[in-house]
C-alpha cells in the first residue's frame, strides 16, 4: 500500500514539474518586451496556473499523510530553501493576478521574478534532498532555470514540441523519485483512507484537468480577467 | 525550538491563518450566492442577472486571489515549523488535510480556472454546472479542514500502537463532535460576512445615487436575507457548541465562563474577543431584524444605508474573535490533552523563523493591501466595469 501511495506522491510531483515548468518558463520571458508581448505571454499561461499550481499542493499533501516522518525529518534541512521557494511563488502568483488591473509593469516583474525563483529553488532542493551538497544544487538551480527558460519557449512554439521536452522531463523525474520511496509510511488505515478516497477522484480530477486544456486551445485573444 | 521561536512560530502561524481566514470566509460566503445569480440567469436569460453575476463574481475572485495565496503557505508551514505535529500525529493530522488538498483544493482550482477562462467559451449550461461545482469543492473544503482543525480539538478515533499515535477509527474521525459544532458555526459565519458584505456594498451604491438602482435594490435585498438568516443562524450555533465544550474543553469553557480552572488552561483575555464576536452578533441579528420590520422604509433610509457600508468590517472582526477564542482556548495544547504546542515545534533556529516571519510577513501585508485596494475599486466603479471580458463566440 505504501509503494501505490508513493507512485501517487511521485505522479503528483511530476506532474507539477511538467506543467508548471513550462509556465516558469513563460513567465521568465515577461522580464522584458512591450504590453502587446507580455499579454500574448501571460494570457498563454493564466488560465492555467491555477490548475497546474494545484498538483504540487496535491503532492505536498500526501506526502505529509503518507509519509509524515519523512517530511519532518527532511525539511528543516531545506528550511529556508523552501521558505524562498514560497515567497517566489507567492509573488508570481500576485503578479498573473493582479496584472490585469493594477501596474502591469510591477506585475510582469514580480511574474518574472516568482519564476526564476521557482524554477532555481526547486533546481535547488531536489538535488540538495537527494545529494546533501551545496554546491552541485548551486549548479542544478542555473541549469533548472536554463532548462525552464527553453521549455517555456517550446511551449510558446506550440504544443508538441513542449509535450516531447515535457515528456523527457517527466520521465527523467520520474525515474528518479521512483527509486526513492521514503523508508516511514504512516500506518496501514492512514493509507487505506488516502487510497480510498484519492483512487476513484482521480479520473474526475485528470478529466477536469485535460477540459481545462483543451478550452485553452484557441488563444484567449481579449483582455479576460487576467 | 527555543522559547523565542515557538513564540515566533506561533505568531508566524495565528498571522497567516488570520489572514487566509479573511479571504477563504469572503469566498463562502460570496460562491453560493454567485451561483444563484448564474442559476437565475440561465433560467430567465434577463440581463440583470447576468450583470449581477459578472459583478459580484468578479468581486469573488479577486478576492480568492489572496485566498489562494495565503492558503498555500499554511500548509507547508507545517512541515517547516510544526514537524512535530506530522511526526507524532501524522497518522491522523496528515490524511484529511491531503484529502483536503485533492478533493477539494485540486479540484476548486482546476474548475474555477474553467469558469473565468468559460465566459463565451464553453456551452452556458456547462458553464452554470461549474460555478456550482466551484461552490461545491470550497465547501468540501472547509469540511476537510475541519476535520483536521476537528481533532487538534477533541482528537478521537485514534490508538496507541507500539509507542505511536495511528487512525483506528475513520468513522469517528470524520464525524467528531469537534468538527461537526465548528463547521456549522463557521459555515452560518462566512455566509453572514458575505451577505452582509454584498449588503453593505449594494447600500453604499444607493446612497451614492450612482444610477444602478434596481440592481443595488435586488442586490442589497439578497444580501440582507443571506446575511440576516446567516447571522441569526450563526448565533445559535456558536451557543450550541457550549454543551459539547463542557465535556470536550472543560479548561477553555471554565476560562470563558469566568469559573475557577485547575491544571493547563488557556490565557484570560480570550474572554474579549469572545465578547466582541457576541457584540457583533447582536448588531448584525439587530440590523436584520430592522430590515425584516420596516422593510422599504428601512431599504430607503440614508442613516441606514450608510449604517450597512460601516457594518462590513463587523463580520471580518468576528469571524478573527472566534477563531481566536477557539484556538487559543485550545493552548497549551496543539491537540487536545495530546501533545502540547511546545512538544510540535521543528527543530529549526530562531533565525530561520524569525527570517520566515519577517519575509512572509512583507509579502503578506503587500499583497492583502493590494487586493482590498482592488475589491475597493472595483466596489466603487460599480457594475459598469468590464469584465470576464470575452464576447460570446
Amino acid at each position: 500500500m505504501s509503494a501505490l501511495l508513493w507512485v501517487l506522491v511521485t505522479f503528483f510531483f511530476v506532474g507539477y514539474l511538467v506543467l508548471e515548468g513550462a509556465n516558469f518558463g513563460v513567465g521568465m520571458r515577461l522580464v522584458r518586451g512591450d504590453l502587446e508581448y507580455r499579454n500574448r505571454l501571460a494570457r498563454a499561461i493564466s488560465p492555467r496556473f491555477l490548475g497546474s499550481e494545484v498538483w504540487l499542493v496535491a503532492a505536498a499533501g500526501l506526502l505529509t499523510a503518507a509519509f509524515p516522518k519523512t517530511e519532518a525529518a527532511r525539511t528543516p534541512d531545506l528550511y529556508p530553501v523552501i521558505v524562498t521557494i514560497l515567497l517566489g511563488w507567492m509573488v508570481r502568483d500576485a503578479g498573473l493576478w493582479f496584472r490585469g488591473r493594477w501596474r502591469p509593469e510591477w506585475c510582469d516583474r514580480a511574474v518574472a521574478l516568482g519564476s526564476f525563483v521557482l524554477a532555481g529553488g526547486w533546481g535547488f532542493a531536489l538535488v540538495r534532498l537527494v545529494t546533501g551538497t551545496v554546491w552541485w544544487p548551486l549548479l542544478t538551480a542555473v541549469a533548472a532555470v536554463v532548462v525552464a527558460w527553453l521549455y517555456g519557449g517550446t511551449f510558446l512554439a506550440g504544443f508538441r514540441p513542449a509535450a516531447a521536452v515535457g515528456a523527457v522531463i517527466a520521465a527523467a523525474a520520474a525515474v528518479v523519485l521512483l527509486t526513492r520511496q521514503p523508508p516511514h509510511a504512516a500506518g496501514s488505515t492512514t493509507l487505506i483512507l488516502l487510497a480510498a478516497f484519492v483512487l476513484p477522484a482521480l479520473p474526475f480530477l485528470l478529466a477536469a484537468q485535460v477540459w481545462l486544456w483543451r478550452a485553452c486551445r484557441r488563444p484567449v485573444s481579449q483582455p479576460g480577467f487576467f | 525550538m527555543t522559547g523565542t521561536a515557538t513564540d515566533l512560530a506561533r505568531i508566524e502561524f495565528a498571522g497567516t491563518a488570520a489572514v487566509h481566514f479573511l479571504f477563504a470566509a469572503l469566498t463562502l460566503g460570496l460562491l453560493p450566492v454567485v451561483a444563484v445569480l448564474q442559476t437565475r440567469w440561465a433560467r430567465t436569460g434577463a440581463p440583470i442577472w447576468e450583470r449581477m453575476t459578472k459583478f459580484w463574481g468578479n468581486l469573488y475572485v479577486i478576492n480568492y486571489a489572496l485566498g489562494i495565496i495565503t492558503g498555500l503557505v499554511m500548509e507547508f508551514q507545517f512541515g517547516l515549523n510544526w514537524s512535530g505535529l506530522p511526526n507524532t500525529v501524522g497518522n491522523l493530522f496528515g490524511a484529511p488535510l491531503a484529502l483536503e488538498t485533492i478533493l477539494a483544493f485540486f479540484a476548486e482550482s482546476t474548475l474555477l480556472g474553467l469558469w473565468i477562462l468559460g465566459w463565451g467559451r464553453i456551452p452556458a449550461k456547462l458553464h452554470l454546472t461549474l460555478i456550482w461545482l466551484v461552490t461545491l469543492t470550497a465547501y468540501i473544503s472547509a469540511f476537510w479542514i475541519m476535520v483536521t482543525n476537528g481533532f487538534m480539538q477533541h482528537p478521537v478515533g485514534y490508538a496507541i500502537k507500539n509507542g505511536s499515535i495511528v487512525l483506528d477509527n475513520w468513522g469517528a474521525l470524520l464525524t467528531n463532535s469537534g468538527m461537526f459544532y465548528g463547521l456549522i458555526h463557521l459555515v452560518a459565519g462566512a455566509l453572514a460576512t458575505g451577505g452582509f458584505f454584498i449588503a453593505g456594498v449594494s447600500a453604499y451604491h444607493l446612497a451614492r445615487r450612482t444610477g444602478e438602482d434596481e440592481f443595488f435594490r435586488r442586490s442589497l435585498r439578497l444580501g440582507l436575507i443571506t446575511g440576516g438568516a446567516a447571522s441569526l443562524l450563526t448565533v445559535a450555533l456558536g451557543f450550541a457548541q457550549y454543551g459539547y465544550l463542557k465535556s470536550a474543553q472543560p479548561a477553555k469553557y471554565n476560562v470563558i465562563n469566568g469559573k475557577p480552572v485547575t491544571g493547563p488552561a488557556p490565557p484570560g483575555w480570550i474572554t474579549t474577543p469572545l465578547n466582541l464576536m457576541l457584540g457583533i452578533g447582536v448588531i448584525l441579528v439587530v440590523i436584520a431584524l430592522a430590515a425584516v420590520l420596516f422593510r422599504d422604509q428601512f431599504l430607503r433610509s440614508r442613516i441606514a444605508q450608510w449604517s450597512l457600508v460601516g457594518v462590513i468590517p463587523l463580520p471580518f472582526l468576528a469571524l478573527v474573535c472566534g477563531w481566536l477564542v477557539r484556538e487559543v482556548g485550545r493552548q497549551p495544547w496543539v491537540v487536545y490533552g495530546l501533545l502540547r504546542t511546545t512538544q510540535a515545534t521543528s527543530p529549526v533556529s530562531t533565525g530561520a523563523v524569525l527570517g520566515s516571519l519577517i519575509g512572509f510577513s512583507v509579502v503578506y501585508l503587500a499583497l492583502a493591501t493590494v487586493d482590498y485596494a482592488l475589491i475597493a475599486r472595483t466596489v466603487r466603479r460599480g457594475p459598469r466595469d468590464g469584465v470576464f471580458g470575452e464576447v460570446p463566440a
